[in-house]
């Protein structure tokens, strides 16, 4: 077998994805002294959350990005799911494991309550709708203290949350929390793989595309728009159940009406109907909490503040030069190197490859920072007379976009005439 | 009866300046069919960027200066970031408006602080006022007073200037418009640079109310996009009645519904659920246009 | 006065024009004739700039405008009433015909003054751009004030002459143009491009969807137009028999080329297009 075998590639893909989250993120902290927190037991918990995001964006995605229905309201559904979870093992003992159903129905529940009157509404009407939902969420939850303990939030460390048996022996909670998070996103990732894949997620498109042309089709178009809140719901409701097993508390404020328009631009970052993108939008939205760790701040309102302005600035940046987000580049990056010669394409991705062995190792031996600097110079190295001529480009045409846009003018020459072209179309139409 | 009358007023007055930011945001919506979510925090830079100079200039000149700086900061940004994504999907347009969140809350917290500060050198001092059973402080009447002179200036500009009229046919048929002579990006530009300006008197008014903060337009801005919606999103006067109606709703759900399960505390969640009502049954709005349903 | 020469033009991938050449006389009615996605609404779109061609040139009274964007065009004279009216539905009938008229400030202006970007340095556009994000509106609504007098006096005299022509329109002006008939929706359409007082009046199929008695009610207008005021027009036409009756010269157009050019009478004889577009 030829080392450019797609499917030995993809089998050693794997096997590096694999060796990373399972070994490298929680175990690797077993490191020398005197490291930064990131390098702990920190990191461990962010990746469970990176994971727990995952679970969301999976929802939103099903609703938003294949099914075209906006919300701004996802954190009531995580929060309904986490409170669920928070009172039936704090109030009541329930093990975790059997609380996700719990946190799933009730939810999805609401999902299905909302989906209804959401059958009306479209655009920023339901944008509207649902957001007022991740408005309430937390009066609501603050109101009624009986129930939900009010603003101080419920606690929910426990026993419950230590492996069992010997494994116990071998993993801290937080790895444990980890790999509960790990596990439910790969499981719920599959799910949404088969939700998509199947006659469902077929429906969901056909109306997303046209109500009316699905509808002639004979889709049962309320039907399916009111199951695509459910099951994005649902999702919502684990990956709450999730959340309060990880951090162990949850309170009104830990979900808040910002979180929820962050979901969304986490999809549309990653790439809207795509699962793939869900999962890199998720994770490289934690990794903005993460930035400040890696910038020379220091402490404080700096710290805090500047992360998220350049996560701003990022953002503007990202969509403007990839308008379908990190999974719409990617399939460009891979239909560009379809038209590549063998060798180059074993370059291609040889480069990445060997930088993240390179990265793993050396972070192994002398510590994070240096071992992830390491690798991005091996990849770049690698990689970089190869890819120089198609960054080049591709930065480039960004660029020629923007300019042309800046100038005044609806764009450079070329460009104008398809852009007009749908421009009129959509006049037409109004 | 009285404290209803007073209550009303008091639920206009705060309506007011929803109306004049949900206003702000239809000036954008309804050009670009894009809700921009960066509003409120755009209003709450230039108060904070007027915070500044009140130390050197009184109130009306800095108040003029603003506008005018709002303006040009609208205008800026509506040809340096949005610019760019004009024909993607509107999902990303949005997303970009949701980077300009970020960068301006944060950018205010770095250069001034996350510390509350007094907008003290408000000239419109807390006298009150009583007009027959109803009291009101000047700031309040204020409030009003500017709402209704934006509105009325706003309704001139566009239904009798030539500039306005091009900017309505913008708004409906950029191509056509284009045939016309009208230079639609300048129309564009212009929306965005009144649409700034309206949204910095909100912010003007609402400082001295809840504090000069980063975070201080957050709610308001949720208030006012609701109004946007139930007022149809691309009517001007519907906005406005919106930002009154969710106002005065505020103010009565908070005084006259029982405290035990509801109360002042729930009056924002019962205000909004009242909207997702109408919504429900008019699901364009009050003032909306019907939309047809298209293959 | 208007000379397309080997013009190329696409919408993305999809080659519309594959050099397309044509000259428009002064004063005559010259039609384009051609089947659907011929290549006619492409032709005219290139001309007004709205679709900018990748090739060949465009020449308006001697001087290049293929590089001109759609808002220059118009202000130099070209009024383009395109296909399917493209009312601003929501306005009224008068808004209409202001809207019609708003280039021509612009001409009486800036003409003489206006400094063509393109021929400045990068940084100097940049500039250039920025001074007019900043002071574009302020400038236009300036200006608008100072020729409030004049413009309007124009103004009369543009709406009273288009009246003559339509007189309906005048009894509907305040009436949504939305609410309109398809034959008054046209002819506001063709006003609405009169106002901008151009040289050249370029029509897309005037007579798409109307009733034989509407069409041939605005076929008599267009004529009219170009006797009394010598009004040059491009006249492009699915219904080939009534467009030569009052046109000088035709072109017919296939697949995005010019298969045929000579003046009406001949065309009408020809075998091919009485075959093709004559029907008989
Ligand atoms: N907006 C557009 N986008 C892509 N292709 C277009 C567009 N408009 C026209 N075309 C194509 O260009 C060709 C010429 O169209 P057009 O000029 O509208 O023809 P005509 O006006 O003669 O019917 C056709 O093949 C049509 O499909
Ligand atoms: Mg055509």
């Amino acid at each position: 077998m030829r080392l450019s075998s797609p499917l030995l590639l993809r089998i050693l893909g794997f096997a590096f994805l694999a060796f990373f989250l399972i070994y490298w993120l929680p175990f690797s902290h077993a490191l020398p002294d005197g490291l930064p927190m990131r390098f702990g037991t920190y990191r461990t918990i962010q990746a469970s959350i990176a994971c727990v995001w995952v679970l969301v964006a999976l929802g939103l995605n099903i609703l938003t990005g294949y099914n075209g229905q906006i919300s701004l309201g996802h954190t009531a559904f995580v929060a309904t799911g986490g409170y669920t979870a928070a009172i039936l093992m704090a109030d009541h003992g329930w093990p975790f494991w059997a609380v996700l159903i719990p946190a799933a129905v009730v939810s999805g529940a609401l999902g299905l309550a909302v989906g209804i009157p959401a059958l009306r509404l479209s655009g920023p009407y339901l944008a509207m709708a649902t957001m007022a939902l991740a408005l309430a969420a937390p009066q609501v939850l603050k109101k009624y203290d009986g129930l939900t303990h009010g603003t101080q939030g419920i606690s929910v460390r426990g026993d419950w949350s230590t492996a069992p048996g010997f494994i116990g022996d071998m993993v801290t909670q937080d790895q444990w929390s980890y790999f509960v998070a790990l596990f439910l996103a790969v499981v719920m990732t599959l799910i949404a793989w088969n939700v998509i894949r199947g006659r469902v997620g077929r429906a969901f498109v056909a109306i997303r595309d046209s109500e009316v042309a699905a509808a002639s089709m004979g889709i049962n178009v309320p039907r399916y728009k009111t199951i695509a809140f459910a099951i994005s719901a649902i999702f919502a409701g684990i990956a709450g159940a999730a959340y309060v097993q990880i951090v162990g508390y949850i309170a009104p404020e830990s979900f808040n009406v910002l979180r929820s328009i962050n979901f969304l631009t986490t999809i549309v970052v990653g790439g809207l109907a795509s699962i793939l993108g869900s999962i890199l939008g998720a994770i490289s939205f934690k990794m903005v909490d993460d930035i400040s760790d890696f910038l020379p701040l220091g402490e404080g309102p700096m710290a805090e503040q500047v992360p998220w302005a350049l996560y701003g600035g990022l953002l503007i940046v990202v969509v403007t030069i990839m308008p379908y987000g990190m999974a719409g580049a990617i399939r460009r990056f891979q239909m560009w190197l379809a038209f590549r010669k063998p060798s180059e394409r074993r370059v291609a991705l040889g480069g990445p490859a060997l930088g993240i062995v390179a990265a793993i190792a050396v972070s192994e031996l002398a510590g994070g920072s240096l071992g992830i600097i390491v690798g991005l110079v091996v990849a770049l190295a690698i990689t970089y007379s190869l890819w120089l001529p198609a960054l080049v480009r591709g930065a480039t045409r960004g660029y020629g976009r923007w300019v042309g846009a800046l100038r005044g003018s609806r764009g450079p020459p070329g460009f104008v005439t398809s852009e007009d072209a749908s421009d009129e179309r959509s006049d037409a139409e109004r | 009866m009285d404290e209803l009358l007073q209550q009303v007023a008091a639920g206009l007055a705060t309506g007011s300046i929803y109306g004049l930011l949900a206003l702000a945001l239809v000036l954008i919506y309804r050009s670009t069919t894009v809700i921009n979510f960066a509003q409120g925090e755009m209003a709450m830079f230039t108060t904070f960027v007027a915070w500044t100079m009140l130390h050197w200039g009184t109130y009306w000149l800095v108040f003029i200066l603003i506008l005018l700086m709002a303006g040009g900061l609208g205008a800026l940004i509506e040809r340096v970031v949005i610019r760019p994504v004009e024909g993607a999907p509107t999902l990303n347009v949005i997303i970009v408006t949701l980077g300009l969140f970020a960068i301006f809350s944060n950018v205010a917290t770095i250069v001034w602080g996350g510390q509350p500060q007094a907008f003290s050198h408000y000239p419109i001092n807390d006298e009150t006022v009583k007009l027959g059973a109803v009291v009101l402080s000047v700031h309040d009447l204020a409030i009003m007073l500017f709402a209704a002179l934006i509105m009325i200036g706003l309704y001139v500009f566009f239904q009798y200037t030539p500039l306005g009229l091009a900017m309505r046919a913008t708004a409906q048929n950029a191509t056509a418009s284009r045939l016309m002579g009208i230079r639609v990006g300048r129309m564009l530009t212009l929306g965005w640079a009144l649409s700034a300006s309206v949204g910095a008197v909100a912010g003007m008014f609402v400082a001295p109310i809840v504090l000069l903060q980063p975070p201080m337009m957050l709610a308001v801005l949720l208030y006012a996009f609701a109004a946007a919606v139930l007022g149809g999103l691309d009517s001007p006067f519907g906005a406005v009645v919106g930002g009154l109606i969710i106002g005065v709703t505020e103010s009565l759900v908070g005084t006259y519904t029982p405290k035990e399960w509801l109360g002042p505390e729930m009056a924002l969640t019962v205000t909004v659920f009242i909207i997702i009502l109408v919504l429900v049954i008019r699901p364009t709005g009050i003032f909306g246009k019907r939309v047809l349903r298209r293959v | 006065m208007l000379a397309v020469r080997d013009v190329i033009a696409a919408y993305g991938p999809i080659v519309a024009l594959h050099g397309i050449s044509l000259e428009v006389q002064e004063g005559s009615i010259v039609t384009v004739l051609g089947a659907n996605g011929a290549g006619k609404s492409s032709t005219l779109r290139a001309i007004s700039g709205l679709l900018r061609p990748k090739e060949g040139a465009i020449e308006f009274e001697g001087r290049r405008i293929d590089r001109m964007s759609a808002e220059e065009i118009v202000a130099l004279g070209i009024s383009h009433v395109p296909e399917g009216r493209q009312l601003f539905s929501e306005l009224t009938v008068l808004e209409n015909l202001r809207l019609g008229a708003y280039s021509r400030f612009a001409r009486a202006h800036g003409d003489g003054r206006r400094v063509h970007r393109e021929d400045l340095s990068p940084l100097g556009r940049l500039r250039h751009d920025l001074f007019h994000a900043a002071t574009g509106g302020i400038r236009d609504a300036a200006r608008e004030i100072g020729q409030y007098r004049r413009r309007r006096r124009d103004f009369e005299a543009a709406l009273n002459q288009v009246f003559e022509h339509f007189p309906i329109l005048a009894e509907r002006r305040k009436q949504m143009s939305g609410t309109l008939s398809g034959g008054e929706q046209q002819m506001l359409a063709i006003a609405r491009g009169l106002m901008a007082n151009p040289r050249l009046l370029l029509l897309d199929e005037p007579s798409m969807g109307l009733a034989p008695m509407v069409t041939q009610e605005i076929f008599r207008i267009i004529e009219t137009i170009n006797r009394t005021q010598g009004m040059t027009i491009l006249l492009v036409e699915q219904n080939a028999s009534l467009a030569l009756d009052i046109a000088h010269r035709g072109y017919v157009l296939e697949t995005g080329r010019i298969v045929l050019a000579d003046t009406s009478e001949n065309l009408q004889k020809d075998e091919a297009v009485r075959r093709s577009y004559l029907g008989y």
